[in-house]
């Protein structure tokens, strides 16, 4: 049976991504403009609501920061097993794209 | 320098009211939430920014480390914390430049979250009020017919036909208590009523959101 966390959002999917490297919070926002090319630009409040939730969950966990204003944030085993997860999804969803010539 | 006093029961009447005063020309530039006077500044001229205010709304208090985190993420992004209190409330975030984005929220489904939180928090001040409203009530401290006859609201036998000091002695021992059974019941009663309003109107906001996302 498919993991009830499943389908993750876009916004969730792109921050556990670039968590894969330890990050603070506008460096996430940062980092995924640039890996999106501009089209994913997620505001602060949103950021702030989405790490909330992934620290909940325990996909993230935070890391010791050098800079006593900005908490860092870095991925966990079971964000990384989600985050597979999510990719094989993904790309089942793609195979059967292609098979209808898209 | 302006200052304004106003009453809201949602956070989206808010912050609408609170931009639509700033597109005359103004900049809020300071919020007294609990006497509900907000303060905007004239913009010196027209070509001055015309920065958008938003709303954030927290019903748990944070440490003043996680705060710190918070309101400079905020920054980082382009937003000045204009009010807010790391023990919950609203927080009003106000664009710095013209490069600012134009909400701190991206999704719809996260710019929903502050406003459920904010009905809960009017749901609990609602059940606080009109519970000690009930009690009163209930303790039989509270009559309608002595509502504005002030001598009623004294309990103590013979009060009235006291002299000098002893009278003001037991006059002021009973005054909290009088008030507590005259003026604080119709403010308990206010109080209960104005919070289940909030709930209500802030409540339909969320659910008409839900809607127009479907």
């Amino acid at each position: 049976m498919r993991n009830k966390n499943l389908p993750l959002t876009e916004t969730v999917y792109y921050i556990l991504l670039v968590l894969n490297q330890p990050l603070h919070g506008y460096g996430a926002i940062q980092e995924i403009d640039r890996l999106s090319n501009g089209d994913v630009k997620i505001a602060a409040g949103t950021m702030y609501g989405a790490i909330e939730n992934l620290l909940k969950l325990r996909w993230i966990k935070e890391v010791p920061s050098q800079d006593k204003r900005r908490r860092v944030y870095q991925i966990t085993e079971d964000g990384k097993n989600i985050l597979e997860l999510e990719t094989q999804r993904m790309q089942q969803l793609v195979k059967v794209a292609n098979k209808f010539g898209y | 320098m302006m200052k304004r006093f106003k009453l809201f029961l949602s956070l989206n009447t808010e912050e609408k009211w609170i931009n639509l005063v700033q597109e005359t020309g103004y900049r809020l530039v300071k919020v007294n939430p609990f006497l509900h006077i907000y303060t905007f500044e004239k913009l010196n001229s027209k070509a001055d920014f015309n920065p958008y205010t938003r709303i954030d709304f927290h019903n748990e208090n944070m440490s003043t480390g996680k705060y710190l985190d918070y309101v400079t993420m905020f920054s980082d992004s382009g937003w000045k914390l204009v009010y807010g209190s790391r023990h919950g409330g609203a927080q009003y975030f106000q664009q710095k430049d013209a490069q600012s984005p134009r909400d701190i929220f991206s999704d719809s489904e996260s710019k929903n979250l502050p406003r459920k939180r904010f009905t809960n928090f009017a749901i609990t001040y609602a059940i606080l009020f009109f519970t000690d409203f009930f009690v009163l009530i209930q303790a039989g401290y509270f009559n309608w017919k002595n509502l504005f006859d002030f001598k009623s609201w004294y309990l103590t036998p013979g009060l009235w036909n006291m002299q000098g000091s002893v009278f003001w002695r037991a006059f002021l021992f009973e005054t909290p208590f009088a008030l507590l059974r005259s003026v604080f019941f119709l403010f308990f009663l206010a109080m209960g009523i104005y919070y289940i309003l909030k709930a209500i109107v802030n409540g339909n906001d969320v659910r008409d959101s839900a809607v127009n996302n479907k």
